[in-house]
């Protein structure tokens, strides 16, 4: 059971507007319980690679299996969600409940209304006080969870999210972490972005796109090992990663590097510590 | 350079086509479009297609792009093409004969006559705007609307809004393709069903197309603000369209020249 | 430099004012950095700093005009440039250039120096071989540098930039927060909207907004000091700032402000 895309290609026809980019020869494994993370800068074609992971782009050569089936498969439908940018762009209906629902709608779910106050909770918005809320008049962070949340109520195996944090402040940006990890508990996700640095704590894999082709494919902890190829893929890790791994290589005993303001200045003075 | 994929679209190149007055370019084609109809043989479309060629070389815009309309316009050229030609069970000799449907050649070359016509005004047409930047011929349609300022059109402001709406075609067609693409992925279908379903299945692509639109438009009308816009008063403009020799010289000769071949053939 | 004196808006029909007696000015090649969440009063004030609101309550002058005075109005918005959030929704041209010369265009200069002026602000923000290319094949960065561009050529003394870099990769913002700062040193006065602190460790000024009220006036450095105090302002500190903190706190010896990593290693681990 899992969404594998194995040496996908997809070229676009020539005098495409900016930012609609190329990926060549890309393998992934996504199984329920993963957080993955494909790091890319604009026109390292992550986007184009959610599109194709998605079923939405035929690949040029190689293939997109999903649980064994491929995209177009009666078996696959429903099977994969993908949640754009700035998805609560796209509302369209007079109470988030319907708007929410319209996914396991054109499914032909008996229950949409329920699936929709599921997917409602599950991103922490009370389906008695948002459902019946117009989408329109809801903050950055809970617009972009209600948008979410139409993703999740079509019942996916796994979802894909395209900058799913963009341009929320730091409230709006940790109900979404939030919910991505509720969400794993039962799914597996992929979170495409250019700012990787808030989900390295938590993400199972990272993928570095660079021009389409993989620059780097493995654990976090192989990423902290060696982040010349990250960075030559034009990503930045955090500085407060930075730091810890500079303290690293200087030669401080450093077993875990995190996120945590907390927790990193711990580690280091104990790593201090042990010197004399 | 990439180019631009929309058919007519501007193509930014430098060319003698391309530094040619708007107002000079929108002559010379209102006149080719004239002599194209009165002209009644295949000698004139012939002299045409020698006119049109000639300009598209020297303009340096890539044929595929100039040509790319004529694909769009398969069905209309075979329909104009069939409907001459074919008759159903001719009393005459024909052509071909295939049960009751017979190929008249009179029917044929009349076909031919009129398809090729759409090929080149489409071609010749399509000239302008491939070598004209939209801001360009919105500043001709102004200039040439100026008469009717004196009556009280506000000719600078209806120049202002056809070039923002200009602008905002790519912008607003990116757009829908975005909002298409993510209502699919949601299961939407837009290819089912009766005329009344298919509208319908519109309305999730629409809602959400307009209120983008309008929060464009918002800000669009802060940006205009902030840059001192108040009307065609007052403004001058980066590219003054100026009627040089070479434009009159091109307005007169080529627009008797084409007129000319329409008459004679 | 624009004054805003005790200024206040408040919304035909809302309750409370979105602006509540700020007072605040913004000078010439200094950079005045305006933080606070969602809802705060920002874009408001961003807003009355060239006419295009005017306050309800206090005044605004720029350069010694009162906002208020209508026919000082396009005096104030040529000397105040402003940008917006979202790049593609401010570029009224088709092609870069004609886009640019839209604001010396409105102001009646003329042709040849309309040239000059575009040829120098598309320049001045890193896209000088731009002219002929159309909004909707640059990316957003380029997009946000063009917007710039456009209030350059109008020569103004003073730009506005509301969240410009929101939208924008990191490649983009980089290159968005260079042009701006490229302006500061050029002696233009630039009010920077945001909410990521990090776009602003560098601004000459910062004044935090909180229901319209300022909550906060002083320095980059004044407002790290204590990052409960910011964050009950609705300001998070960025991640290696509050690690300063906590190194601190378990008495580790720092170099004052915000140390970058390798003073950071350094102070832990000297070799």
């Amino acid at each position: 059971m899992a969404l594998v895309a194995d040496n996908v290609s997809y070229a676009y026809e020539e005098g495409r507007p900016f930012g609609v980019d190329a990926v060549r020869g890309v393998g992934l494994t996504l199984e329920v319980g993963d957080l993955l993370v494909v790091a890319g800068t604009t026109g390292s074609g992550k986007s184009t690679l959610l599109r194709l992971l998605a079923g939405l782009l035929e690949p040029s050569t190689g293939s997109v299996v999903v649980d064994g089936v491929s995209p177009g498969h009666r078996d696959a439908r429903g099977a994969v969600a993908i949640v754009f940018q700035d998805p609560e762009t796209q509302f369209f209906a007079e109470t988030l409940r319907i708007d929410v629902a319209f996914g396991p709608r054109n499914l032909g779910h008996a229950d949409a209304e329920s699936a929709a106050d599921r997917a409602l909770s599950e991103v922490g918005l009370d389906p008695s006080v948002y459902g019946s809320r117009s989408p329109f008049s809801l903050s950055g962070g809970e617009a972009r969870r209600g948008a979410i949340a139409g993703a999740l109520a079509m019942g996916a195996r796994y979802l894909l999210l395209d900058e799913p944090t963009a341009g929320l402040d730091a409230a709006g940006r940790a109900s979404i972490r939030g919910a991505l990890e509720v969400e794993r508990q039962r799914s597996g996700v992929i979170v495409v972005t250019h700012d990787p640095g808030e989900f390295l704590d938590s993400a199972s894999g990272i993928i570095a796109l660079d021009e389409g082709r993989v620059a780097l494919s493995g654990s976090v902890g192989e990423l902290y090992a060696d982040p010349s190829v990250y960075e030559r893929a034009g990503l930045e890790l955090p500085p407060i990663v930075r730091t810890q791994l500079l303290a690293r290589a200087s030669g401080m005993p450093l077993e875990q590097v995190t996120l945590d303001p907390g927790r990193a200045a711990a580690a280091l003075v104990a790593a201090r510590g042990m010197r004399s | 350079m990439r180019v631009p994929s929309t058919f007519g679209q501007y193509v930014p190149v430098d060319s003698p086509v391309h530094s040619l007055d708007a107002r000079t370019k929108i002559g010379v084609i209102a006149l080719f479009t004239l002599g194209l109809f009165l002209a009644d043989g295949f000698a004139g479309l012939g002299g045409y297609a020698v006119v049109v060629a000639v300009v598209l070389w020297a303009s340096h815009v890539p044929p595929r792009i100039a040509l790319r309309g004529v694909r769009a316009l398969g069905v209309l050229l075979l329909f104009t093409l069939l409907a001459h030609a074919l008759r159903w069970q001719p009393a005459t000799v024909t052509l071909l004969r295939v049960g009751p449907i017979g190929v008249d050649p009179e029917g044929l070359r009349t076909g031919v006559f009129f398809a090729m016509r759409i090929v080149l005004l489409m071609v010749g047409t399509s000239l302008l705007t491939l070598t004209t930047t939209p801001v360009q011929l919105t500043d001709a349609l102004e200039s040439l609307m100026r008469p009717a300022s004196a009556l009280g059109v506000p000719s600078g402001e209806i120049a202002m809004m056809l070039t923002i709406a200009l602008r905002f075609i790519p912008t607003t067609a990116q757009e829908a393709e975005r909002v298409i693409i993510a209502q699919t992925a949601r299961g939407a279908r837009f290819d089912e069903g009766g005329l009344v379903t298919r509208v319908r299945a519109y309305v999730p692509v629409l809602v959400p197309l307009f209120v983008n639109l309008f929060r464009r438009a918002e800000d669009l009308a802060l940006a205009m603000d902030s840059r001192c816009y108040r009307g065609g008063r007052g403004r001058t403009r980066l590219h003054a369209a100026i009627m040089t020799p070479r434009d009159w010289l091109v307005l007169l000769l080529g627009g008797a020249a084409l007129l000319a071949i329409g008459i004679t053939f | 430099m624009i004054v805003f004196e005790q200024a206040g808006f408040v919304y035909p029909g809302a309750s409370a004012p979105a602006v509540d007696g700020v007072s605040v000015e913004v000078e010439p090649g200094r950079l005045l950095a305006l933080l606070g969440a969602n809802g705060s009063g920002k874009s408001t004030l961003a807003r009355l700093g060239n006419a295009l609101l005017v306050p309800s309550t206090g005044t605004v002058l720029v350069d010694g005009m009162d906002t208020r005075d209508e026919d000082a109005v396009w005096d104030i918005r040529s000397r105040v440039g402003f940008i917006q959030q979202n790049p593609e929704n401010q570029i009224v041209g088709t092609i870069a250039e004609e886009d640019v010369a839209f604001g010396p265009e409105n102001l009646g200069v003329a042709a040849h120096e309309i040239r000059i002026r575009v040829d120098e602000a598309l320049e001045a923000v890193g896209l000088a071989g731009f002219q002929r290319r159309e909004p909707h094949m640059l990316s957003g960065g380029q997009k946000q540098r063009l917007a710039i561009a456009g209030a350059l050529a109008m020569r103004p003394s003073y730009l506005i930039a509301d969240e410009p870099t929101a939208m924008l990769d990191p490649v983009g913002r980089a290159d968005v927060l260079r042009s701006l700062r490229h302006l500061r040193s050029v002696g233009v006065g630039v009010m920077h909207i945001t909410h990521h602190l990090e776009d602003v460790l560098d601004a000459d000024r910062i004044i935090v907004l909180s229901l319209g009220r300022t909550v906060f006036d002083g320095t980059p450095a004044e407002l790290v000091v204590d990052p409960g105090r910011a964050l009950s302002m609705g300001i998070e500190l960025p991640a290696e700032i509050l690690l300063a903190h906590e190194l601190r706190r378990h008495g580790v010896r720092l170099p004052d402000g915000h140390p970058a990593p390798e003073d950071l290693v350094e102070a832990l681990w000297p070799l």
